[in-house]
This record gives structure tokens, C-alpha cells and sequence, in this order.
């Protein structure tokens, strides 16, 4: 018998108490891993983007496009080098659960731009050649087998029809989002449209030669089209990436605020239950002090009670959000792939056992405190 | 017998003060009023005696038990235990103490409910510096002492009444202490086990010098101290 052992039989004396707040801890952690993952790989993506590189889209919304004419203006802006164009494809691929990021894009000029995202000049020969070729990123080939010479087949939306493109390569992306992305070639797509609708391109993105002066060069080019019928807006790839993914970065504000909730009522839940426990236990407290046990032995004792609910449910907890987070992974389409729920898990557990210790601190100074003589006369 | 857990096999002469107090005064405050329990107690209990505490409910029994135990603090006067005036010290001082020096058996037995016979004998050890091997030896001889060698891994809710006070008897002794102090120790039994812990109390004091102070109820369960001293309205009064 020691203390570590006591603490463990009495956590387990209320069975179903014990159980349900093991559970609760169990839920919290698979929550908490679940949010931090998914905030982590949207952070990710965010903190990938290049402060050398700028966005320009249309300024009513994202949805309307902007003429290609425009492409050459933006070019001749002072400070900007290198500038490319691209279409959201959208799409459908087999159905909506594999969901991946679809860019027509300009061979010639994409990966002038995007020189983080790497392919093998055969590739890129091989993908120019082709009007209805196409680049994978890794992650997609290690998802979903693609090799060269596939077949892709897709069901069009904004482009309506169906679409064929055949793999003329792989890229490797520096970030989960690129890795989980297809490119086509933006003339193909260009050519299918009436011709009313063709020559437009959804954003276009700027090489700059300083990233100091992002937001003068920004300016500049906004400035070109101010007051014109596609008035466009310009911005930090970061801004521009983070907007695409969340809508607005008060999401992931949101999560952290909610991963803070999930902690303050895991300390309620552990704080209730280790508050009933040292309540019913007043007058064992008592006949332990009354055999020589210091006032700190037994708040140890109320802290190590704690440290076992919150690590077993902290432990099982993070178990069951492993599979939990690589299904919800799989299922997000590529947009968060790359993320892992093990980054999290670890500091989920020992964030559960210092809630345990905050959650015991109470109840233990109250159970080390406890006055011998009226507890043994309460516990009779 | 085993000598690990109780120091000696014979009793020393009974001459020395074992417990000695005096002035002892000790009152509660319920609101504005002060309710005083004990008036001026001084009494000596000689070393190796057997002592028996009787008088009517709300004499100041237990709170003299209490105050010889270290449980519990004077309003006034002084407590002398083998020479260690307890009055006098801090809170951790009186724990280290209570460790080494008092074994208290209670009236409801108090066992953990989660932990076996031998687990509950074993506690009071934890506060010593032993192996595990020699807490374990000291439990298996303790319980062999009160005849539960076989009940070793039984929970209190798989013991009789009279078993469980046997077992807290066991807690009591396991740290060979100076004094064993007991409320009411058959207060909640039947007859015969009763009989068992007086007889069990009585081999203690007799075979092993054990001094044990008894607060009682019981005339029966007086009888079986060699002194017997009354208290009534918090003063001694001759029996």
C-alpha cells in the first residue's frame, strides 16, 4: 500500500461517479485534440503563405471574375516581378466525401510564382503539352494512388460538363493545402465557355521583388482599377488564404475561445466530482490525521485522486481521438490534410492533468485542513 | 509471539507517569455562549496501566480522550505524555507525535472501506521509515496478534463488527506505540465480541506493557481495567 494506491481505490469508490467523470475528461480531451488540430493545420496553411506574394481578386467578392486583360497591366506595376492567374475549378470527383482543391491554372507562369511549389521540368513540359493534362500534389498520389498517365475524371459545377484530365505529373506543395491540390491547365477551361464568358480568371497572384513593400505594390494595383468595372482588391497571400479557408479568421478565434471552454469545464467537472469526494471522506480524513497524517499528506492524497481521473480520462481520451480526428481528416477533402491529431494529443493529457491538480487544489487544502475533533464527531 | 510490533514481552514495573495533566481546562464557544467541558482536570496514569473513563454522556469523556491523544487542544493547563509536554506543540509536531506515540482504537471501528484487513494495519507504517517487506512482515504479525491472519485480504464489508474492531485494534498497535487510546471500543458490539476486544485490550496491557486509556460506558467493559476513574460535569469525582 502507498499514498499514489489509496488515491487510486478511492478515485474508483463511487464506481459510476468515477466513470462518468473519467468519460466527461474523455469527451473534453477528444474535443479539445479535435479543435487544436484542425485550428493547427488552418494556422499552418496560413503561416505557409509567402509575404512576397500578393492576391488580387475581384473587390465585390471572390465569386465574381476578372478580365485577363488585366494581366498585363498588373505585371507593369513598379515592384511587382512575376505574375500568374487561376481559376477555382470546383468539381466533384467521384462524389462530395473526396473533396480536393481544383486550379486551372497558367503553366507558364504558375511556377514562376509559386517556386515553393516543386516539379520536375518533365512534368511541367509534359503538363504544358497536354490541354487537358493535369498536376497532382503528393498528397493527393499518396491518398488516392494517382500515377502518370491516369485518368481523372470529374463532374463540372462552375464549369459545367464532364471533365477528363490525364496525370502528366506530381508536384510537391510546401503545405498540406498545396500537397491535396490538382491543377489543370486554365486555357483548357477557358476554351469550353461561351464566348461571352471566356477570358476571365478568378485571382491573380503577384510575385513581388520586396516583401516590405507588399502593401505599396498592393496599392498600386488596386489603384490601376479603381473606379473601372472590376474594381479589384489586393492582399497579402496570408490574408487572402486565410479568408479562402475560414471565411473570416473570427472562426479560429472562435475555436481557441471554445478549446479554453472545454478546459474551464473540465475543471468544473473535476472540481465537483473531487469536492463530493473529499466531502462524503471528511471522517476517514480525520481518522488519518488522527494516525499521524499531516495536513499536506492528505492534500496529496486529494491532488493524486485528481491526477487519476483526469489522466485515465486524459489517456483514454486521447486514444479515441486519434481515429476520431484521422476520420474527420479524411473526410475535410484535402483542405486539412497533413494535420495530425498526435501533435495534440500529448499536451491534450498533460493539460488534463494540471486541470486535475487546479480541479483537486480546492477540495484538497479543505480536506488538509479538515479540524480532527469535529469531523470524527460529524462521521459518527 | 512476534516482538516487531509491540517492544516488549514482558510488562516494565508500573511506577513511571506516563501521562501526567494538569490545570487541564477546556471550553467551547457556541456563539456567545462558552460551554466549559472539562474544569481543572490533574491526574497522572501511571506507565503500563490499563485505565477506564466512565461517567454520563456530556461529562467530558471524550474530550479528555481527545486531549491525552493529541487530538484535540487545551483551553488551559498542561499535557505531559512520556515526558513530552504535547500542549506546547505546532500542528505538524502533534502529527510526528501522534505517529510515534498514540494508537487510537474508536468506537465505529473506522476502517477504510477501500482497503483490505492488511492494507488498513498498514497505514499508520506508511508515516514510518520501514520497507515494504518489514510493513508487511509487521501487518501479518499484527493481525496474527488479534487472531485475522486469515482475514488479511477481506474488505471491512466482508468483516463482522467484532472483526473490524479487532482490525482497528491492529491499526492501533501496529506502530508499537506508547499509548492506546480507545472511545468506546465496544460501544458498538455485541456481548461477545466485546469480550473478544477487552480481552484482546487486556493481553495488550498485560502481556506487552501496552498502556491503554478507555473511555467506557460500559461497567463490564470497566472491569477489565486495573484503574477506574469517573468523570462527571468535567471534574474527576472518586469512583
Amino acid at each position: 500500500m502507498n499514498l499514489p494506491k489509496l488515491a487510486l481505490r478511492n478515485t474508483f469508490r463511487n464506481r459510476a461517479r468515477a466513470l462518468l467523470t473519467i468519460g466527461g475528461v474523455a469527451v473534453l480531451v477528444v474535443a479539445f485534440v479535435f479543435l487544436r488540430t484542425v485550428v493547427s493545420a488552418y494556422r499552418s496553411t496560413v503561416n505557409n503563405s509567402r509575404s512576397d506574394r500578393l492576391v488580387t481578386r475581384n473587390r465585390v467578392s471572390l465569386a465574381l471574375p476578372l478580365p485577363l486583360a488585366d494581366f498585363e497591366k498588373i505585371k507593369a506595376v513598379p515592384g511587382a516581378t512575376t505574375v500568374t492567374y487561376s481559376n477555382w475549378f470546383g468539381g466533384t470527383y467521384i462524389d462530395s466525401r473526396h473533396f480536393f482543391a481544383r486550379f486551372a491554372v497558367d503553366p507558364d507562369t504558375y511556377f514562376q510564382v509559386f517556386k515553393d511549389v516543386v516539379v520536375t521540368p518533365e512534368a511541367l513540359a509534359a503538363f504544358k503539352a497536354d490541354r487537358t493534362g493535369s498536376l497532382v500534389g503528393e498528397g493527393l498520389v499518396e491518398k488516392y494512388g494517382f500515377k502518370v498517365g491516369d485518368v481523372i475524371h470529374l463532374k463540372g459545377d462552375i464549369y459545367p460538363g464532364d471533365w477528363a484530365f490525364t496525370v502528366r505529373g506530381t508536384f510537391k506543395g510546401s503545405n498540406s493545402f498545396q500537397n491535396s491540390s490538382m491543377f489543370m491547365q486554365w486555357r483548357a477551361i477557358d476554351k469550353s465557355l461561351p464566348d461571352t464568358q471566356r477570358g476571365t480568371v478568378s485571382q491573380y497572384t503577384t510575385l513581388v521583388k520586396d516583401a516590405d513593400h507588399s502593401p505599396e505594390v498592393g496599392k498600386a494595383i488596386d489603384a490601376l482599377f479603381a473606379s473601372s468595372a472590376n474594381e479589384t482588391l489586393t492582399e497579402s497571400e496570408e490574408a487572402f488564404t486565410l479568408g479562402f479557408l475560414m471565411g473570416s479568421a473570427a472562426i479560429i478565434t472562435a475555436l481557441d475561445v471554445v478549446s479554453v471552454v472545454l478546459l474551464v469545464i473540465m475543471l468544473l467537472i473535476l472540481g465537483n466530482t473531487m469536492a463530493m469526494a473529499v466531502r462524503e471522506r471528511t471522517g476517514e480524513l480525520a481518522v488519518l490525521r488522527t494516525i499521524g497524517f499531516k495536513p499536506n499528506k492528505l492534500l496529496a492524497l486529494a491532488l493524486a485522486e485528481g491526477l487519476w481521473i483526469s489522466l485515465i480520462g486524459g489517456i483514454l481520451g486521447a486514444i479515441v481521438a486519434r481515429p476520431v480526428i484521422g476520420g474527420f481528416l479524411k473526410y475535410s477533402g484535402g483542405f486539412v490534410t497533413g494535420a495530425s491529431a498526435n501533435a495534440w494529443t500529448l499536451p491534450a493529457v498533460l493539460i488534463a492533468l494540471a486541470v486535475g491538480l487546479l480541479a483537486a487544489a480546492i477540495p484538497g487544502f479543505r480536506a488538509s485542513s479538515v479540524n480532527i475533533v469535529n469531523a470524527l464527531r460529524r462521521a459518527e | 509471539m512476534q516482538t516487531s510490533v509491540v517492544s516488549s514481552a514482558a510488562p516494565e514495573p508500573i511506577n513511571q507517569v506516563m501521562v501526567s495533566l494538569r490545570g487541564l481546562r477546556k471550553t467551547y464557544r457556541r456563539g456567545q455562549e462558552e460551554i466549559s467541558v472539562l474544569n481543572g482536570i490533574d491526574l497522572d496514569i501511571a506507565e503500563g496501566a490499563f485505565e477506564a473513563l466512565m461517567g454520563p454522556s456530556g461529562s467530558g469523556k471524550t474530550t479528555l480522550l481527545n486531549l491525552i491523544a493529541g487530538i484535540d487542544r487545551p483551553s488551559a493547563g498542561t499535557i505531559h505524555v512520556a515526558g513530552t509536554d504535547i500542549s506546547k506543540q505546532s500542528e505538524g509536531e502533534l502529527a510526528d507525535w501522534r505517529a510515534q506515540h498514540v494508537g487510537y482504537i474508536f468506537q465505529f471501528y473506522n476502517l477504510l472501506p477501500v482497503l483490505t484487513a492488511a492494507e488498513n494495519v498498514e497505514i499508520p507504517l506508511l508515516l514510518a521509515k520501514l520497507s515494504k517487506s518489514e510493513r508487511q512482515a509487521r501487518v501479518r504479525t499484527a493481525l496474527r496478534v488479534v487472531g485475522l491472519d486469515d482475514r488479511m485480504n477481506h474488505y471491512p464489508r466482508q468483516l463482522s463488527g467484532g472483526q473490524e474492531q479487532r482490525v482497528a485494534i491492529a491499526r492501533a498497535f501496529v506502530s508499537d506505540p506508547t499509548l492506546l487510546i480507545a472511545d468506546e471500543p465496544t460501544g458498538d458490539l455485541d456481548r461477545k465480541s466485546g469480550d473478544e476486544v477487552l480481552e484482546l485490550l487486556a493481553t495488550l496491557n498485560r502481556e506487552f506493557g501496552k498502556t491503554i486509556v478507555m473511555v467506557t460506558h460500559d461497567p463490564h467493559a470497566a472491569e477489565r481495567a486495573s484503574v477506574v476513574r469517573r468523570l462527571e460535569k468535567g471534574v474527576l469525582v472518586p469512583a
